[in-house]
């Protein structure tokens, strides 16, 4: 069926947002259709009609073909169903608000009189005062729930009716105990007494029930008293409980009516033997019962047509890891059955072609067609967020060619080279020869490779680049491995293309300077006619691999497979083939669930008008993206949005500007300056962003001067005046151009910044190994024990602990070894000691110092005896911590060699940031922890913070990914937004979001739903996750923008009287006096 | 408590090169030290509040400190409790703030009493108490019931060995008037609950004195995105 166009809805129905209820008995009733009474299924006619008042009444809908719904009368297929319900004899616990009974009960009075919640009248008025603010977040509102929970779970004795009240806690399955008087029995009570006196009564006429006389005391609540004393609290304490009273109520919470849903969604399969059984029925959740549908629909014409050249469709495989797995491309209607389509974009899908299965989507209505032509083409796709890298660029026998082609000895002659340039005619150009004539006409395949990128004279296409290649060895472009690429206004002067130039991720490559100085349509011809160029030379070519290509075997398994493996290494190479299947295995899993757990985290962020990072409460995450507001996509440098080398030489390749002045190296400052101070210039660009400029022609100027101040530049030929030349017009289209691309890089508003981020860190993550995860350098270091943080006690450093007993006193005697201590460099002395021990819990006495080495502790008189006293003292004594840091386990010294300086850094194994700190000698200010909690609490957030981003920053490096800085900083900044560090878990989410359906879609689903019926909670759909369940557009990218437009309406105008008109007035009248 | 994230860290630390490390350290000695360096983090935390507090004792040095107090910890000289430090603010010199080093380990509600009364007869509403290990539970309870009339604010030894502000990790915090925080609104169409937080118990909070609704200027120094500023609510 043809979708409807979207359409803005009529303002009147258009979902505003959702509240959660209880449901009463009552609403049951309302949403039902017909009370279920028999417990029969069928008559026992042979046609097998339900019974009526059945389970399977035809008034619930249908289940079968042949019987329609006798409530709407329509089909199986139409009919939606109906409810119905079923009344208990007796009242039931719901399981899914056990807790919240539970919860009620230990906060209300147990006397079915009374049931007031046990909060004295002034406090009871403090929390009403808070309760009536209308604007609680949900969170305030759990909390202060949790608050008024731990009150009254202390009161005994109800402040209201005086009834005792005890502990209420769950005991077994679904069932409750209330411990009356569990804090009355150790103590005499005299109510106890007077009870356990009745007990011993019964106890005499019946002795067998000695046993259970305990359990007298223990009262059991069942779900009927528990409703009774549920309707029995007063509706003003209600609100107490958190409760909203005019939804719902709590006696709501206990089951009296149960909901049956429809037949059609527990069909029942009429067999000769038995039909479906209608136990399975009672436990179906209530699921369907809030959402039914509105009003009919009108008919629609449907217009049904084959796909066709040239239709825009989507193409898309799993696992859609980032936003490049989902792409727009152009339908070319072949025969055959498999999808076709140019290997240049395998990569983004991680498309390989040994069974791989992808999907396309048709997109239906124009509005989606042309976002998906605009946003999601594959040619607006060919660099990654992630980090600016092209992604969509030449892959295997692309490479391959293009490599084979630029070779130093690849000479073609005219048949040859023709051939091979005619393979471009396909599309419009005419191609220009071009000529190197020796001694035979012969061109080169640099030359002819040339042609990718500038097919003739009248192309504007002048592209420059200067790059090493994988094989670079040293001295640019004379390295005798010809991998230096100079391509010069288009033309290939030096350098054999390979991956680094022509494949994926990089930005050294052809086609990505092609796509950001020509733009995306340059880009991706030329991409192109490399694969028909490089397709067509490699078949003429040929080109194979044999036996000989294996790579040779390195490290543990010295054998290759062409030299054969031992059994030892045949072994240990099998052992590492299971393990890289299983880390495999593992790792998709978890890396899988961080991607989720992220994505839902950071879904909601999207960058406003003002430039400003928000989520969809319009809460601030960061006041500009990344703290520049530059999208990453767009940094050409490494995270700069100007390669200002890059720029230069382009600019001074293109516009030889050959009658201009050289500018010195003074003009060079004194005319970049000028522009670079501007006011305009500043307004458009960053403070930064002008500095990176001034350093940049700072050095180039210093070039210059060296140049200068040797003769050659004034005295020698013209050609001494070319080296480093920079003219007036080069260099103010150079500072024009700096000025374009940054303002260009600037990142527009609505993009959804925070999804980015999300699959920018989650897609790579599948590249990450699990176990070769070690701290960089611990296994080279130099290790030194540091004896400052390790634990002593006097037991390691005294020569002996005595008791002593004299006629007139008795003490106990330590003797120090002072030896031991200072060979042991323990930094202490007696009186330090002294200290120590005083402060240890355990002991108290006297402590007196004799000497440089005794230590006399008297015991003080206690109620203990004199000699236990000793006793237990002396025991103590050589456990004492007289030095060292709490929590510290290890620490060692690393040698570091810095440019040539040593420099020692302390590693300290443990969790107490605090007191490392502090410690003696080191030089706190530069202390760091890779715990962000220990930073959060010594440092304060701004300091954990920058933690959490210098932590995924290494964890990316040390896996070898690179990642623009700003989508780690995003992740920091959100983690950190509430002011404590919150996890990208279910924990720290339930912190973040205020949304019941974001929280109920990611994890803990009854949970949160449960809850927030008990609540009365309303969810105001705003986020990415509630939009999608209530079928409304999302708050990001195009859905951020809503057209107002100003209807021109008219002033009423107010009807002139009758008697305002004057030539109505008489003068008459006016002339009375 | 979140006892999960408190895994086993790994915590580098940078050491300097010290002037010879003594033999061993005496008691006298680590403690004059440590005095004198919490004392001075104390004095740099009463400046960065407003108080006036002149420059030479800002810039006291050990010897200095030994010379106006003496250099026997051990032997009373001084006492810890004769640190104490009284600062008069900067703009409002009625506006007074104590610093007592009380003697004991571990202060109970005693203690706290006498600093009341105290300050009561000087008519000082502000006070700082630097305690050595902790506090007992109820004397904590009585800082939070004296709150709106007599502000005490506590603060472990251990916290004031350095100045945490001055860390690396720590950009520089300023704290907004109301007026600076309306035009911030303003300009952002902004309830203050939607600004990002910053919690009243957070160490920095603490050394400047943090209340609720309060707003802190965030200067971000990195070395790719340059000088970015940013903002928090104090809640």
């Amino acid at each position: 069926m043809v979708k409807d166009q979207f359409r803005e809805r009529n303002t009147a129905c258009k979902i505003s947002h959702v509240t959660f209820c209880v449901d009463s008995p009552t609403e049951i009733q309302q949403q039902s259709h017909i009370q279920i009474v028999s417990k029969n299924l069928y008559c026992q006619d042979p046609q097998r009609t339900p019974i009526p008042h059945g389970l399977l009444d035809r008034r619930m809908g249908t289940n079968q073909k042949e019987a329609n719904c006798t409530t709407c009368g329509q089909n199986l297929s139409d009919c939606v169903g109906h409810f119905g319900y079923i009344d208990l004899p007796l009242p039931v616990f719901h399981i899914g608000y056990f807790r919240c009974v539970i919860n009620i009960l230990q906060s209300i009075c147990k006397n079915p009189t009374c049931a007031r919640v046990l909060l004295g009248e002034e406090k009871a008025a403090g929390f009403r005062a808070k309760l009536r603010n209308p604007a609680l977040s949900y969170l305030v509102r759990k909390s202060l729930k949790k608050k008024i929970l731990e009150t009254t779970k202390k009161v005994s004795v109800c402040p209201h009716c005086g009834e005792i009240n005890g502990v209420v806690k769950k005991c077994g399955l679904l069932k409750i105990s209330h411990e009356k008087y569990k804090n009355r029995t150790k103590k005499k009570d005299a109510i106890v007494e007077d009870l356990l006196a009745e007990y011993n009564e019964a106890v005499k006429f019946n002795p067998e029930i000695e046993a259970h006389k305990k359990f007298g005391l223990i009262q059991t609540l069942n779900p009927l008293e528990v409703l009774q004393l549920f309707e029995a609290i007063p509706l003003e304490d209600i609100p107490l409980l958190l409760m909203n009273a005019e939804l719902s109520k709590p006696s709501d919470l206990i089951l009296t009516r149960l909901l049956v849903p429809p037949n059609c969604i527990r069909p029942s399969v009429i067999s000769d033997l038995k039909s479906g059984t209608n136990e399975d029925d009672l436990t179906m959740k209530l699921s369907e019962c809030s959402f039914s549908s509105t009003g009919g629909s009108k008919p629609i014409r449907e217009f049904l047509r084959h796909l066709v050249d040239n239709d825009v469709v989507l193409f898309n495989r799993q696992p859609s890891l980032h936003k490049l797995s989902i792409m727009a491309h152009r339908a070319k209607v072949l025969p055959h059955r498999t999808f076709r389509f140019n290997e240049c974009v395998c990569t983004p899908y991680n498309a390989d072609f040994d069974g791989d299965e992808m999907n396309v989507h048709l997109p239906q209505t124009e509005e989606a067609r042309a976002e998906a032509l605009v946003l999601m083409a594959n040619k607006s796709n060919l660099v990654t967020p992630r980090n600016g890298e092209l992604l969509i660029a030449a892959t295997q026998d692309f490479i391959t060619g293009g490599y084979l082609l630029t070779q130093k000895n690849a000479f073609f002659n005219r048949a040859q080279t023709m051939r091979i340039a005619s393979t471009l005619i396909a599309g419009k150009e005419l191609i220009l020869s071009v000529v190197f004539v020796r001694t035979a006409v012969i061109w080169t395949g640099k030359q002819i490779f040339s042609l990718i990128l500038k097919p003739n004279r009248d192309c504007p296409v002048n592209a420059n680049l200067k790059t090493k290649g994988r094989a670079y060895t040293a001295n640019e472009e004379f390295c005798h491995r010809d991998s230096y690429v100079i391509l010069r206004n288009s033309e290939l002067l030096a350098g054999s293309m390979d991956k680094s130039t022509l494949g994926s991720g990089g930005k050294a490559n052809v086609f990505y300077i092609l796509l950001r100085d020509f733009g995306e349509d340059v880009a991706v011809t030329a991409m192109w006619r490399l694969s028909r160029m490089t397709s067509f030379y490699l078949m003429n070519r040929g080109f194979s691999i044999g036996i000989g290509d294996v790579t040779p075997g390195q490290g543990f398994v010295q054998n290759s497979f062409f030299s054969g493996l031992t059994p030892t290494e045949f072994f240990f190479h099998t052992m590492g083939g299971r393990e890289g299947l299983v880390d495999t295995a593992v790792k998709t899993a978890e890396t899988g669930y961080m991607q989720r757990r992220l994505v839902k985290s950071l879904e909601d962020l999207c960058v406003q008008y003002d430039m400003s990072v928000r989520n969809s409460m319009g809460d601030i995450v960061q006041f500009s993206f990344g703290g520049d507001g530059l999208d990453p996509s767009y940094m050409e440098g490494n995270g700069t949005p100007v390669e200002l080398k890059r720029l230069l030489d382009d600019i001074i390749a293109k516009n030889s500007s050959r009658s201009d002045p050289s500018l010195s190296a003074q003009e060079i400052l004194a005319l970049s300056n000028e522009t670079l101070d501007s006011k305009e210039f500043l307004q458009d660009t960053s403070e930064n962003f002008v500095r990176d400029i001034k350093k940049f022609l700072e050095e180039f100027s210093k070039k210059v001067e060296k140049l200068e101040s040797c003769d050659l530049r004034s005295n020698g030929g013209a050609i001494f005046k070319q080296v480093s030349r920079l003219t007036p017009t080069q260099l103010a289209e150079f500072l024009t151009r700096c000025r374009e691309k940054y303002v260009r890089a600037q990142i527009e508003p609505a993009t959804a910044v925070g999804a980015l981020a999300a699959q920018s860190i989650g897609e790579p993550g599948t590249q990450m190994t699990l176990k070769t995860f070690h701290f960089a350098g611990v296994a080279s270091m130099n290790i030194f024990i540091c004896s400052r943080f390790d634990f002593y006690s006097p037991g390691e450093v005294c020569e002996y602990i005595e008791e002593v007993f004299v006629p007139d006193d008795s003490f106990i005697l330590i003797k120090l070894d002072m030896d031991r201590i200072r060979l042991l460099h323990l930094e202490v002395d007696i009186d330090s000691i002294r200290y120590c021990i005083e402060r240890t819990r355990g002991i108290s006495g006297h402590l007196t110092v004799s000497g440089h080495s005794f230590l006399i502790l008297k015991p003080k008189d206690s109620s203990k005896s004199f000699n236990s006293k000793m006793y237990q003292m002396k025991q103590l004594l050589p456990s004492v911590v007289i030095k060292g840091v709490q929590g510290i386990n290890r620490a060692v010294i690393h040698e570091e060699d810095v440019e040539g300086v040593t420099k020692y850094k302390l590693l300290v194994e443990g969790d107490n940031l605090r007191d490392v700190m502090a410690t003696y000698g080191v030089k706190g200010v530069k202390c760091s922890s890779n715990n962000t909690y220990e930073v959060y609490k010594t440092l304060g957030i701004e300091a954990a913070r920058s933690t959490i981003m210098t932590e995924i920053k290494l964890v990316m490096e040390n896996h070898g990914m690179s990642i623009d800085f700003r989508h780690p900083m995003l992740v920091a900044d959100l983690m950190t937004s509430k002011g404590e560090v919150l996890g990208i878990t279910r924990h720290g989410l339930a912190k973040m979001k205020e949304s019941v359906l974001n929280l109920a879609s990611f994890e803990n689903t009854s949970d949160h739903l449960f809850d927030a019926a008990f609540y009365g909670q309303t969810d105001c759909i705003s986020g990415v996750s509630e939009c999608i369940i209530m079928g409304l557009p999302m708050n990001v990218g195009t859905g951020l923008i809503k057209l107002l437009q100003a209807v021109p309406r008219s002033e009423p105008v107010p009807r002139t009287l009758l008697f305002d008109n004057p030539e109505f007035h008489t003068n008459t009248l006016a002339a009375v006096p | 408590m979140n006892v999960g994230i408190l895994a086993f860290g790994l915590i580098k630390t940078l050491q300097t090169q010290e002037p010879g490390i003594e033999e061993y350290q005496s008691f006298d000695k680590v403690h004059g030290d440590r005095w004198d360096t919490i004392r001075k983090t104390v004095m740099q935390l009463c400046h960065d509040r407003g108080y006036l507090v002149t420059q030479d004792e800002l810039d006291q040095t050990l010897d200095q400190f030994k010379e106006q107090f003496g250099d026997k910890p051990s032997e009373k000289r001084p006492a810890r409790s004769e640190l104490i430090v009284l600062v008069a603010h900067n703009d409002d010199p009625t506006d007074q703030m104590f610093v007592f080093f009380p003697d004991e380990p571990k202060i109970g509600i005693k203690t706290i009493k006498t600093y009341c009364q105290r300050m009561q007869e000087e008519t000082i509403h502000r006070a700082i108490i630097v305690v050595q290990t902790g506090m007992t539970p109820s004397a904590k309870q009585s800082l939070v019931d004296m709150a709106p009339k007599y502000i005490l604010e506590y603060f472990l030894e251990s916290e004031l060995l350095i100045n945490i502000t001055e860390h690396e990790l720590v950009p520089e915090h300023i704290v907004l008037t109301p007026e600076e925080k309306q035009e911030l609104l303003t300009r952002y169409k902004l309830k203050d609950n939607q600004l990002m937080r910053i919690q009243a118990g957070d160490p920095v909070s603490r050394y400047f004195g943090l209340k609720r609704g309060q707003v802190v200027k965030i200067v971000r120094n990195s070395e790719t995105a340059g000088r970015y500023i940013s903002y928090r609510l104090v809640c």
